[in-house]
């Protein structure tokens, strides 16, 4: 459980501030994308949530605890993967023998299992991985400490194509009911069909929270030649001859369509007004 | 191992056990580096003492060196706060803050301690496997522990005992000072706590300027003059040494203290 209350944060004293005055509640299990344009504030955000940023006010709670206490009940019940990490020169297993006593969850046939997965065996030395095969190795590791929060940073950046959706199947096997997991990215088309729910920020504030099923109850994303339509969408992303559109879906119409993050995050942008309204969020 | 056999091995509240073996395993390669690094300091004081003709005084060298080392040492307690990256894989590891801050302390000083103990010794073994085939008669740690003996026979024992322990205590107080400087300024820690230490004292020499000879140098000659007996000597130096501890805890305090404080806002180019 993660409660955000009227959160704001600057990194310095005399600058801008990247998220103000955020309120979240982040409730259920399920895997939350979170998305935004450069400098909106995510892997702040990320960072706020771990402990590792202290909120210049507001507060943050994430299952009872204060993360900027850094009481070691929090820590082993969450785990962050950042965009950038490094791993020590030693063998997997003395990696293993090392960290995942820290982790009352961890469980090393999960771990196997998301190697087996990601194609790389266990007898490895972590020196000798490429930046792609280390991200594999840790992000197998993290899925093992079966912490109750996990917080992906770019977590698809120096994968190859396989890997991409090689992390998919990883997150998806490894999941269960009453885990979060939130993911930070730029590559919406790497995680759209595994989100449960998207939270988009901008402007330091958040501009959508919502669950897919909800999002797409509302609105139809089409992918349409007809010039009607199109231009009578909320918004459309042109294609060569053709657009992705979003529309409003009429009230009682059935067919819920697919989600496409693209469309949801460009509207969410252009159109924050209508957004708001259709959610009926106060967002700050 | 399964997540049950896990938490059998997790037993302390604070994951102490858990996060020293992390810090050793990780600082193998560095405790070795330090090792050949203090038997070649070790190497180059007996070898400066014996060309200076001092063969039996090299440790005497040797003994500033290592509270150099010391200093040092302690200004690279928090060398991992150098790097965003390590120093989130410090923050998340989930020990206590007071794990944290204890085990760098013990991974880093005693152990180099011990490094320089070993060193001495590693080197008197290799000086004695020389003097076989040099036929070299200098010495190194041996006699030094006779003179000590030697010395403590003449019933000089608790002022001498009393300067020891003070030495040592301005050594600690020394390394509590860096140990401040090493979290406040992981780059360059060792130069930038030494400048501003230098810069501390000037300051302080300019301010106490007007009341040296008012105050100062006649405070400094009762004391003297009040130093007349044993008893008075023993005195003093206990004194300065409870002063220095109480300083030395303080410093350790504030560094614990910044050390809590610490983030990644330090690594941000949005300030």
């Amino acid at each position: 459980m993660i409660t955000i209350n009227n959160l704001t944060f600057h990194y310095g004293r005399f600058t801008k501030e990247v998220l103000r005055d955020i309120n979240l509640t982040i409730g259920e299990g399920g895997i939350y994308g979170l998305l935004g344009p450069n400098g909106a504030g995510k892997s702040t955000l990320l960072y706020l949530l771990s402990g590792l940023l202290t909120p210049s006010s507001g507060s943050i709670t994430v299952n009872g605890h204060n993360p900027r206490n850094r009481e070691v009940a929090f820590l082993d019940d969450i785990f962050l993967v950042p965009e950038e990490f490094t791993l020590p020169s030693v063998t997997l297993d003395s990696f293993i023998e090392v960290n995942a006593p820290f982790y009352p969850k961890f469980d090393k046939n999960a771990m196997l299992r998301s190697l087996e997965i990601f194609g790389m065996g266990s007898d490895i030395h972590l020196g000798r991985l490429s930046m792609g095969q280390k991200k594999r190795v840790f992000m197998s590791f993290a899925l093992a400490c079966n912490t109750s929060i996990l917080l992906l940073d770019e977590p698809t950046n120096g994968l190859d194509i396989p890997g991409k959706r090689l992390f998919r199947q990883a997150i998806i096997e490894n999941m269960s009911d009453d885990r979060i997991i939130i993911i930070s990215t730029h590559q919406v088309l790497d995680i759209e069909k595994i989100l449960d729910h998207v939270i988009i920020t901008r402007d330091s504030g958040v501009k959508l929270d919502e669950r897919i099923s909800d999002i797409t109850a509302k609105l139809r994303f089409r992918f349409t030649d007809n010039r009607q339509e199109i231009d009578s969408a909320l918004m459309s992303l042109p294609a060569p001859a053709a657009a992705n559109i979003v529309e409003i879906a009429a009230p009682g119409a059935r067919g819920e369509t697919d989600l496409n993050l693209e469309s949801l995050f460009e509207v969410t942008m252009e159109r924050p007004d209508v957004i708001e309204q259709l959610f009926n969020k106060t967002q700050s | 191992m399964t997540h049950t056999d896990m938490s059998i091995i997790n037993n302390t509240s604070d994951n102490f056990q858990l996060q020293y073996k992390k810090e050793l395993t990780e600082l193998k390669s560095t405790l070795v580096m330090s090792l050949i690094g203090c038997v070649a300091m070790a190497t180059l004081s007996g070898f400066l003492a014996g060309t200076i003709g001092l063969n039996s005084t090299g440790i005497m060298l040797y003994i500033p060196c290592c509270a150099l080392a010391l200093c040092i040492a302690a200004s690279m307690m928090f060398g991992p706060l150098k790097r965003k990256t390590d120093t989130i894989a410090m923050l998340m590891t989930p020990s206590s803050m007071k794990a944290k801050f204890m085990v760098r302390w013990l991974a880093v000083v005693p152990a180099l301690i011990i490094t320089l103990f070993l060193g001495g010794f590693i080197f008197e073994l290799f000086r004695m496997m020389a003097q076989a085939l040099y036929h070299d008669h200098s010495q190194f740690i041996v006699p030094y522990f006779g003179m000590i003996k030697e010395y403590f026979s003449e019933g000089e024992t608790p002022i001498i005992w009393s300067m020891i322990f003070l030495a040592i205590t301005y050594i600690g107080f020394s390394q509590s000072l860096y140990m401040i400087g090493g979290v406040v300024w992981p780059r360059l820690s060792f130069l930038k706590t030494m400048l501003a230490l230098w810069g501390v004292q000037v300051a302080l020499q300019i301010i106490t300027f007007p009341l040296m000879q008012p105050v100062i140098i006649p405070f400094l000659q009762n004391i003297l003059t009040s130093i007349s007996t044993p008893d008075s000597v023993l005195l003093w130096i206990n004194g300065t040494t409870v002063m220095m501890l109480g300083l030395t805890a303080l410093c350790w305090w504030i560094s614990y203290r910044l050390f809590t404080k610490v983030d990644i806002n330090r690594f941000s180019s949005r300030k």
